[in-house]
């Protein structure tokens, strides 16, 4: 009967199934060529299995469909029930038909039989016998109560009592209609029509409502529409008499828990709190969710009642219109044309396609529905009636109550639930870099890109929401992780959108940089770029920003190539612009003076950051920590270049400057207190040094942490003040710590990591442990090698101490080109007279001595004690020492010349 | 109704061996899912879906008791799933003969997703799973529990005595057997 089918042992249907499994797991491409090899000469197991693989997912969907609607006609055919009924008597009416059945029983239309009235009722009839005479009074006096209920959109309830066999009912209005939701489906209502309709019915609510009688139970199968149009409230009240009915009874309090519909419940109804109007609040915005979106806020099928209560009171709300767009998406992956097609239908029962219908709830409708459906009843509509007033300020095109939870409360929520206040720290910077993002967007004032901003903030939506503690139960996360998930969503989910996708790589590598991960930021900044180039093209303004932005990161990370051709290129955007004078092109300067200065590359840095002051300046209101940042990089060329007043009136500028804007608390007090420390310190003004020193750690690791790099450069100065003052052991035990510390957080072999085993070599030098020091120092050197300009500073400052301490060791001839190397260097960026100049040819006139050059070695030794004279510093004592030594070598030559 | 044993009971009773359990735990399911139906189909809407999944899961919440261990709730699915593939499968084998006799239309496949002919019934799937059952029962069972109650991974492990992870490819390869079956019908 079947082409397809080959005749199966078991032994071949093993085979099949191995084949199977293996091919399955393999691309189609890929397939073929296994099962070629794999089933060799029987190609009739070859081309069934091959037959299995490629089965059509629409059947299995056809299948499905088919139990479907068996079901719908196998159990439709059941009318036996009702069969028995007919005709039977309950209190005086007559039954005449089955209208339908509930939780709490049976509903049968009855005509009174004593022609009293002609009048045909909805009887109501429970489904257990009353045993408790005091139940049936309390029962008895709900009822009278409800019954003075009297409303055009309320179905009168005009009677009740217990059967003979002590089963209660209640005798209602009998209303001819249609469910709510059918109606509006059939008569292909429009939203602006549906909200009508439901306007209506929360008018009727709030009556029941000024009578103190609340519905408990509102759902679509409660309303009914009647011929002409009028919506019909049921039910009002029953759930509360049918809870004590059910309670009543006896062992069977299941029954009645069940009666509440579980999807349908409120959070308070679940968690069994008290039960208020803004229970129907809430049972209201259910209804009007399904009416404008065709879906209940939650699938709930094939979930247990437990799942479902903890949707309830646990999980996020999806927008109706999310809602929709989620659908599609599932749909379209799962390839489920019967999905698809269930969109298509409730679009058209709303007269609408289904991408308008989207578009139409997304916003204030989405807004008007979620405040209904708030967890806190108190954060719904204050009534039935506020709620069907914003409606008509909806439809009206009046701004609407309803917002989106604010920023505010969505963090204070966020915080709440995770004390770790560094999670809250990174949210915060999250949100206002979003925040930025939402806005810049908002501004362009184009409708389309107000949506782009929706999209956004509903995305971080998502990304906070996958960390409530109710989805992620009993994991705590921490804030790397959600940037971590922040990014790879970002990555994998945005692709359709890319300008939102470059907006927040580019805010995520912000956040980043400001956590001091370099690593992660300089990866997020370089897609970032990337896509922004291809939305906008190369010499865009954003573009610009992004290239800027990602030369910092650089920098940090000494990429000191890349980064000034970034900054070189952004440079050369912004200078299009405003004159060439904006912030931007002050920034690009500042960090181009940066890198200059970080590459040996003096006169190109002083030139760069005294334009980027120059623009600062006139703009110092806004961009008073700016001003001071690049006051304190001049300090830093300055005191390279040995101008240490001019350096140390920078330095207290910006210390003003920033104390002024911004606080002792601000992070800048910690990089310019350790400047000013170290400025002293070289100034040989050791007192005042250590204070500020001290000051400075203290406020790094109050204002930065204890892993921060500061904190390394902040030891390794303590540790040179140590040395100093002739603590070697305490100065090698702290800058080996900073040293540490620098590799955590840099990795290794960052320049830093090679400067801080110079000043290390100082120390070991001074220790007499030669062998450490040549070790540490030959380390240094070749660090420099990997990122240095070949005549950066840093170099001839660890050639000296190398080539000193090869003296030490007696080996003055290898000292002797090290040492000429390093004075050549320091000659280029400084006079003749300047301290480091001259301390380098201290070394090499000792040099010169140990190699018996006397005459060449003196006038150097001779003028290293002249310049060093006035300072009580190592490279005076060095000085001293050598010209001792030179005393003794040449008073030991000249007797051996004599003798 | 307090003397007869509930569901949890006979469900515990069949799983310790006592075969008369599942005799008297099969029609109560089979009365409950009929009623659920009659229940939801007086109050459909029109166009709205009903499952038999949907069925079998409100099923266990009215008959089950709140506390029943994961083990007992497997059972319970796998015997609603099975009751129900009988009942659909029944009421399909009345209908076909009442339609031999000239009687109503047959249950036909999704409009559009089989080209032309009659298309597949529930008796052909029920057929086809028979078929399935003589070459490899347990996948049958799998498509059973997957299809008539809705049944998750673990659950069906748990019901079948099996692993999660031998459901899943038992579950890939049976579907694909089962739509190599029905696609030429």
């Amino acid at each position: 009967m079947n082409s397809k089918t080959i005749e199966l042992n078991a032994e071949r249907w093993s085979r099949v199934e191995e084949l199977f499994a293996h091919a399955s797991e393999l691309t189609p491409g890929e397939r073929a060529r296994y099962l070629d090899g794999a089933c060799g000469d029987d190609l009739e197991l070859r081309d069934y299995v091959s037959s299995l693989l490629k089965a059509d997912p629409s059947v299995e969907a056809s299948i499905e469909q088919t139990i479907v609607n068996t079901v719908r006609v196998a159990f439709g055919d059941d009318t036996s029930q009702a069969e028995q009924m007919k005709g039977q008597m309950i209190g005086p009416y007559r039954v005449e038909r089955l209208l339908g059945s509930g939780g709490m029983g049976m509903v049968y239309l009855a005509q009174r039989a004593d022609e009293q009235f002609d009048q045909q009722v909805a009887i109501k009839l429970g489904r257990h016998r009353l045993v408790d005479p005091q139940t049936e009074l309390r029962l008895r006096n709900e009822r009278q109560f409800l019954a003075n209920l009297e409303h055009p959109n309320i179905a009168r309830l005009y009677d009740g009592g217990t059967t003979s066999d002590g089963v209660p009912y209640l005798v209602m209005e009998y209303i001819d209609g249609v469910r709510i939701d059918t109606y509006c489906d059939l008569n292909r209502l429009t939203i602006d029509e549906r909200l009508r309709l439901f306007q209506t019915i929360c008018a009727a609510v709030h009556y029941a409502h000024q009578n103190l009688i609340i519905h408990r139970d509102i759902k679509s199968t409660n309303i009914l529409v009647t011929k002409d149009g009028t919506p019909k409230l049921l039910d009002f009240g029953i759930a509360k008499l049918s809870d004590a009915e059910g309670t009543a009874t006896d062992g069977l309090t299941r029954e009645g828990a069940v009666i509440m519909t579980p999807a349908n419940g409120a959070p308070e109804q679940v968690m069994g709190n008290n039960v208020t109007t803004a229970t129907d609040v809430y049972g209201l915005g259910l209804l009007l969710y399904s009416l404008l979106a065709g879906y209940r806020v939650y699938d709930t099928d094939n979930r247990t009642p437990g799942e479902i209560a903890l949707l309830i009171c646990e999980a996020e709300r999806t927008s109706p219109s999310r809602r929709l767009l989620q659908k599609k998406k599932d749909a379209v992956e799962d390839r489920n044309p019967v999905a698809l097609q269930e969109l298509e239908q409730i679009a058209a029962n709303r007269s609408v396609s289904p991408e308008r219908l989207q578009r139409r709830l997304r916003g204030d409708l989405d807004n008007i529905v979620l405040k209904a459906l708030r967890k806190e009843p108190t954060r719904r509509y204050r009534s039935a009636n506020a709620f069907a007033d914003d409606i008509g300020r909806y439809l009206r095109s009046m701004p609407i109550v309803a917002r989106k939870d604010s920023w505010r409360y969505r963090a204070g929520k966020f915080i709440h639930r995770h004390f770790a206040a560094v999670a809250a720290a990174v949210l915060v910077v999250i949100m206002l870099g979003v925040f930025t993002v939402v806005l810049s967007v908002q501004n362009r004032n184009i409708a389309e890109e107000r949506d782009t901003a929706r999209e956004v903030i509903q995305f971080l939506e998502e990304i906070f929401m996958a960390h409530d503690p109710s989805r992620a139960r009993g994991v705590d996360v921490t804030a790397a992780e959600i940037l971590a998930e922040g990014a790879e969503r970002i990555r994998s989910n945005l692709g359709s959108r890319p300008e939102i996708q470059s907006a927040l790589m580019g805010t995520i590598g912000r956040v980043y940089y400001n956590l001091g991960e370099y690593q992660a930021s300089e990866e997020m900044l370089e897609q970032a770029l990337q896509r922004r180039i291809q939305i906008d093209g190369d010499s865009h303004p954003g573009v610009a920003e992004i290239r800027n932005d990602l030369a910092e990161v650089l920098i940090r990370r000494a990429e000191y190539t890349r980064a000034t051709e970034l900054l070189q290129q952004s440079l050369a955007v912004n200078q299009l612009s405003n004159d060439g004078t904006s912030p931007q092109v002050a920034t690009n300067l500042f960090n181009l003076a940066n890198v200059y200065l970080a590459t040996g590359k003096l006169d190109d840095a002083e030139a760069a950051v005294r334009s980027s002051i120059a623009i600062f300046v006139q703009i110092q209101d806004q961009f008073g920590i700016e001003l001071a940042e690049a006051k304190g990089s001049l300090a830093r060329i300055l005191q390279v270049r040995g101008d240490l007043d001019q350096t140390e009136t920078l330095l207290r500028e910006a210390i003003d400057i920033i104390s002024a804007s911004q606080g002792p608390d601000h992070p800048y007090m910690a990089y310019y207190l350790q400047n000013l420390g170290v400025l002293q310190r070289s100034k040989g003004n050791l007192d005042a040094a250590e204070k500020t020193l001290e000051m400075a750690i203290e406020a790094t690791r109050r204002i930065l942490g204890d892993e921060h790099d500061l904190l390394a450069v902040t030891l390794v100065d303590q540790g040179m003040l140590l040395h100093i003052k002739g603590d070697y052991d305490a100065a090698e035990r702290v800058i080996r710590q900073a040293i540490d510390l620098g590799i955590q957080i840099h990795g290794p072999r960052h320049p830093r990591e090679g400067l801080h085993k110079t000043i290390l070599g100082r120390v070991l030098h001074d220790k007499s442990d030669l062998a450490n020091a040549e070790a540490v120092l030959r380390d240094s050197l070749s660090i420099y090698d990997e990122h240095l300009d070949e005549r950066h500073q840093y170099i001839a400052s660890a050639l000296t101490e190398l080539g000193a301490v090869l003296n030490s060791a007696g080996r003055a001839a290898e000292a002797r080109p090290l040492l000429e190397r390093a004075i050549e260097i320091r000659q280029r960026d400084y006079p003749p007279e300047h301290v480091l100049v001259v301390a380098t040819e201290v070394e090499y006139g000792d040099t010169l001595a140990r190699l018996g050059h006397y005459d060449e070695a003196e006038p150097l030794l001779l003028n290293g004690i002249a310049t060093l004279g006035g300072r009580a510093d190592r490279r005076l004592a060095r000085a001293t020492e050598a010209l001792d030594r030179f005393r003794d070598l040449k008073k030991s030559a000249g007797a051996a010349t004599t003798n | 109704m307090s003397s007869t044993p509930t569901v949890t009971t006979l469900l515990r009773d069949w799983r310790s061996g006592d075969k008369r359990a599942l005799e008297e735990l099969t029609p109560l399911i089979y009365d409950d899912l009929r009623r659920i139906a009659a229940r939801h189909l007086q109050s459909e809407r029109s166009g709205h879906t009903l499952q038999a999944t949907a069925l079998v899961n409100e099923a266990f919440v009215r008959l089950a008791e709140a506390d029943l261990s994961f083990q007992d709730r497997a059972h319970f699915f796998s015997v609603a799933a099975r009751t129900m593939r009988h009942i659909l499968t029944d009421y399909g084998r009345a209908r076909r003969s009442q339609k031999r006799g000239g009687g109503a239309s047959p249950v036909t496949l999704h409009e559009g997703l089989v080209a032309d002919g009659e298309g597949t019934d529930i008796v052909d799937i029920d057929d086809a799973l028979t078929r399935l059952a003589e070459i490899d029962a347990r996948k049958s069972d799998v498509l059973v529990l997957h299809y008539f109650g809705g049944m998750t991974f673990d659950e069906t492990a748990e019901a079948l005595n099996i692993s999660a992870a031998t459901v899943d490819r038992d579950l890939r390869l049976a579907k694909a057997w089962l739509a190599n079956e029905l696609k030429d019908n």
